[in-house]
């Protein structure tokens, strides 16, 4: 039996990726990783989660694998499967397995979507035992020590029914992200595009507005994910108010009530 | 050409007017007044008034001199056509249903199809004004009209249509500058509690309050422009006058439009400006009327409600987080402070240096009382004796926030719960507002659910093929790279083709493929009053065929029944729950809906969706069968009918979308195509033009719905 698989090299995070930091997180998240504990990170989305991961994976010099979950996402897909490949039988890790054995960073983004008999694998790597049983294999695999679980989930917009479990989540350290203040939002937007300081604080203000509405018809208000986009779309020659209107607006509703409110906000504001 | 007609005066109009309108006059009813008011106006509109005056005297006087006095709102905002159709308008219905409703239709001012290029009314935009006030941000706000701008801190009242310059786009523009401005007088500290005993040192208190609202006025919009320099764009064509301001008023405006002004500097200069006694700058388009009454009587309401509200909550947090006293051991006296970030966005508490935990919901509570006070006075935060934050006062009952849906109660078989209604009135919830109970429905036999299936056999066939197909289960893709498990045909083969030295084929493995049907339908049926008879009938008739078809599919479903009778009385009639597997006992049930009351939609839809959320679903349906609008009998306000009940329905849909549900609407009230799309989104409902064909249509419609 022989091992496929890329070198974990191959995850190493080459560039110092931006990450602008909001508190205590960077020291936070040291703490934990040098504590071998598992950390569960919080947050609409676009607030800065994967950018923070990939920093802080690049600051602890591994190389980071990232898996996003989803509903059709098996035990196999994440800890490995066997191939055959020229009349032979041959094991390839999954994900999971691939951090573990080589001492990686693995972040499961969005861990609420995987099926509940799915997350179960990652208990005996997430307390204090730090192995990962490998059924097929027949093996229990312990943890590399540079090994670090991460995972993701935004609390508001799931289902009450896809909540993580309380066994599961007491086996983290977690971590609450939400959006930057103002100043730093538009700090992260110019660092992020390039555009000058004053269009971006205009863009967080507008920003604000619809996260105001939140809860009011509509889910979720603008992230900063969303004001990178707008700021560089303003960048390459669009109009604010055509910006708004692609990058955020008609991305946050269908429906043309909240679509003219939103429009006639930015509209106070540009 | 003809020189242009010199404007008429005061005297001519008088004499011309007694002519015309004689028949209405009398000692008491003189034309003097008319006359005043058309001497001020521009000659083109004293002749359109001569023209028609006649005209209408014929018909009837009264109706003439109505219009005398009523014209001159509107005439601004008309052209000559429009004019002309709506008079025409009032002398028809004039014709058909007399004078009293002949006046009405002249009270309502122009009706929207007349109205002149340019106007905008507020009905029009109410929705929209809602949502762009919210996202301003601060104490929630509601809109409503008002014959003078102006608000009370939780209402704007804003004019039924404002026209600027006949471009629609710009009479936008204005309606939000009003409403941005009437809402930075609340949100700027222009209304505060000490504001009345501020304008009683002076004689006039409202000359007074004059002054001082103008100044504001600019402080605030100062501050707008500062916070929202499109706005700013569009109020600098005004403010560029400028100049036109007294000289008086020169410097004091300059101070005020610092960054670092507050209403303390207005009322300073309210001092040396009420002395001077020069003329007011004249108010601008978008400044409202100079009332502050309505401000700070609201303000003073809420400011009671909210003190006890904070304590109440407090002392709850407080008694929750401290261990049981002991007898005889009297209680420390707490000490209790509290931070407030500086954007204003979160709160923190703590108590005897711990951080003390308050509701979510309480977070606006406690915003919107650092808004009126500046602060949470430190009367709110000492402990009241030993018994601390003990509740003293009761709340208003009806104004009691109990912790959302929380309460429920089990009696004699019947779950009660207790569920908010959105007020759009009020712009926030009415909590705990309606009492739904939830009990059996009285099972019967009836003839006509008892033969549907013979009545339609060959549909029946037809839909059990189809749903037959649908059914769920697992499928295994064959012959894969990677897998779950090994495909024994697939091994066998390469084997075999290894032996005879063939290249084997490396796909081995069998893939399952989670087709599972996960789906869980809640069915809400209308059994209003206006159900009766044929509509009846065919709802039975779907649902028979429906709860068959669903039963061949294997998804999960429950069918409830619903009618209201006001807030207190909202039943919820079980015809079949998700447990109950569906059997013959279910067809009698659903034999026995039948038409009860009236339709308070958000409710139900809200129950529905406690129900449905009970159920771990991928996909979770709530269908709802209906044949009409929102609506209940109820005597607060306007009840719940109209916009108040349409939007109630809205947010109880937006709630239930919000935790993943889908909602779907099949209606057999042909307008419904008007209001649908507002309630349920574009392509999430069906409306039947003919209820007869519902049963032919509604497990087609489910087929679509799914798949
Ligand atoms: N603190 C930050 N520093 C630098 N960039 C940031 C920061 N926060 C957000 N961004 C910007 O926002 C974008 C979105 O962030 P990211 O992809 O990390 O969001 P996320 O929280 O992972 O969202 P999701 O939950 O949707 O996956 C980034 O690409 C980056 O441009
Ligand atoms: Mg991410």
């Amino acid at each position: 039996m022989s091992s496929l698989g890329m070198p974990v090299e191959n995850n190493l995070i080459a560039d110092r990726p931006y990450y602008e930091a909001m508190g205590a997180e960077i020291e936070l998240f040291v703490s934990a990783y040098q504590n071998h504990l598992p950390l569960l990170i919080k947050g609409p989305t676009g607030c800065g989660k994967t950018r923070f991961v990939e920093y802080m994976a690049w600051r602890l010099k591994r190389p980071l694998i990232t898996v996003s979950c989803h509903e059709d996402m098996t035990t196999s897909d994440l800890v490995g499967r066997y191939l055959v490949v020229g009349g032979e039988t041959v094991w390839q890790d999954g994900p999971l397995t691939r951090a573990v054995r080589h001492g990686c960073i693995c972040y499961l983004d969005e861990i609420v979507e995987a099926r509940k008999d799915t997350i179960v694998v990652i208990h005996p790597l997430a307390d204090d035992r730090r192995i990962l049983p490998i059924e097929k294999l027949g093996i229990l695999l312990r943890a590399a020590p540079e090994f670090g679980l991460v995972i993701s989930y935004n609390p508001s917009y799931q289902s009450v029914l896809k909540d993580l479990k309380q066994s599961t989540r007491q086996r983290f350290v977690a971590m609450e992200f939400d959006y930057p203040s103002l100043e730093q939002e538009a700090l992260i937007i110019r660092n992020e595009t390039g555009l000058d300081g004053e269009m971006a604080h205009l863009l967080v203000r507008f920003a604000q507005l619809t996260r105001n509405l939140k809860g009011n018809g509509l889910e979720e208000g603008a992230s900063t994910r969303l004001l990178v986009h707008a700021a560089k779309l303003m960048l390459s020659g669009r109009s604010p108010a055509d910006a708004c209107l692609a990058a955020i607006i008609r991305v946050l509703t269908d429906d043309p009530d909240m679509n003219a409110a939103m429009r006639s906000l930015s509209e106070s504001i540009f | 050409m003809t020189p242009e007609p010199l404007a008429l005066s005061v005297e001519d109009l008088e004499e011309r007017l007694e002519e015309i309108l004689e028949a209405a006059l009398s000692s008491r009813r003189t034309v003097t007044g008319l006359a005043q008011e058309w001497a001020s106006r521009p000659v083109g509109q004293q002749q359109t008034l001569l023209h028609w005056l006649p005209i209408l005297a014929r018909i009837n006087p009264e109706l003439a001199f109505q219009c005398a006095r009523q014209l001159p709102l509107f005439l601004d905002r008309l052209n000559d056509e429009s004019l002309k159709s709506w008079l025409g308008a009032i002398m028809t219905r004039y014709d058909q249903e007399g004078l009293q409703k002949a006046l009405e239709l002249l009270k309502q001012g122009p009706q929207r199809h007349d109205r002149m290029e340019g106007t905008l009314f507020l009905s029009d935009l109410v929705g929209e004004l809602t949502v762009f006030v919210t996202g301003l941000g601060g104490r929630r706000l509601a809109i409503e009209e008002g014959a003078e701008p102006h608000t009370n801190t939780e209402t704007l009242f804003l004019p039924v249509s404002v026209c600027l310059e006949n471009r629609t786009g710009e009479s936008r523009r204005l309606y939000h500058c009003l409403a941005a401005h009437l809402w930075g007088l609340g949100r700027f500290g222009t209304f505060f509690p000490g504001l009345m005993q501020c304008l009683e040192l002076y004689p006039d208190p409202d000359q007074a309050a004059r002054i001082y609202l103008a100044l504001e006025s600019h402080r605030v919009d100062a501050i707008l422009t500062r916070t929202f320099p499109g706005l700013g764009r569009f109020m600098a064509q005004w403010h560029a006058d400028r100049d036109r301001l007294p000289d008086s008023w020169r410097a004091p405006v300059s101070a005020l439009m610092a960054p670092d002004a507050q209403r303390e500097l207005s009322l300073d200069h309210l001092a040396g400006l009420y002395g001077a006694s020069c003329p007011l700058p004249s108010p601008l388009p978008f400044h409202g009327a100079a009332l502050y009454r309505p401000a700070l009587q609201e303000m003073q309401r809420r400011v009671e409600q909210e003190r006890l509200l904070f304590r109440k909550t407090v002392g709850e947090a407080i008694r929750g987080s401290q261990p049981v006293a002991m007898p005889g051991v009297r209680a420390r006296e707490l000490e209790l402070e509290y931070d407030l970030l500086p954007d204003g966005s979160t709160f923190e508490m703590r108590l005897d240096g711990q951080p003390l935990l308050l509701p979510e919901s309480f977070h606006p509570v406690m915003r919107s009382i650092v808004q009126d006070l500046g602060c949470i006075p430190p009367e709110y935060l000492s402990a009241a004796g030993s018994g601390g934050y003990a509740l003293m006062e009761s709340m208003r009952q009806e104004e009691q926030p109990t912790e959302a849906v929380a309460r429920a109660e089990e009696a004699d078989g019947r779950v009660i719960r207790y569920y908010d209604e959105w007020d759009c009135h009020r712009n926030d919830y009415r909590k705990a507002w309606c009492v739904l109970r939830e009990q059996p429905i009285s099972p019967t036999d009836d003839p006509v659910v008892a033969s549907v299936l013979e009545k339609y056999h060959g549909l029946w066939q037809g839909i059990r093929r189809s749903f037959e197909l649908l059914r769920g289960g697992d499928l295994w893709l064959r012959r894969q790279e990677r897998g779950d498990e090994v495909d024994m045909d697939a091994l066998v083969c390469s084997l075999v083709d290894r032996r005879t030295g063939v290249e084997m084929d490396s796909r081995l493995f069998r893939y399952r493929l989670h087709k599972e049907r996960d789906v869980a339908t809640l069915i809400l049926v209308d059994m209003s009053g206006s159900t009766k008879g044929w509509v009846n009938d065919a709802i039975r008739e779907s649902l028979v065929l429906l709860c068959k078809a669903l039963q061949v599919l294997g998804d999960r479903f429950a069918v409830y029944g619903f009618s209201s009778m006001t807030r207190k009385h909202c039943d919820s009639f079980v015809i079949k729950s998700f447990e109950q597997p569906y059997h013959p006992e279910v067809e009698r049930n659903i034999a026995g809906i039948c038409p009860k009351d009236y339709t308070r939609m958000g409710v139900f839809l809200r129950h529905a969706a406690y129900r449905l959320n009970q159920q771990e679903a991928r996909i979770r349906l709530l269908i709802t069968l209906s044949d009409g609008k929102p609506e209940d009998y109820d005597s607060f306000q306007d009840g719940y009918r109209g916009r108040y009940g349409m939007e109630d329905t809205r947010q109880a849909l937006i709630e239930a979308r919000r935790t993943g549900i889908h909602p779907f609407c099949i209606t057999i009230d042909t307008e419904a195509r008007d209001y649908l799309p507002h309630l349920y989104g574009p392509a999430r409902f069906v409306v039947m033009d003919d209820v007869r064909t519902l049963p032919l249509k509604i497990a087609d419609i489910y087929r679509r719905l799914t798949t």
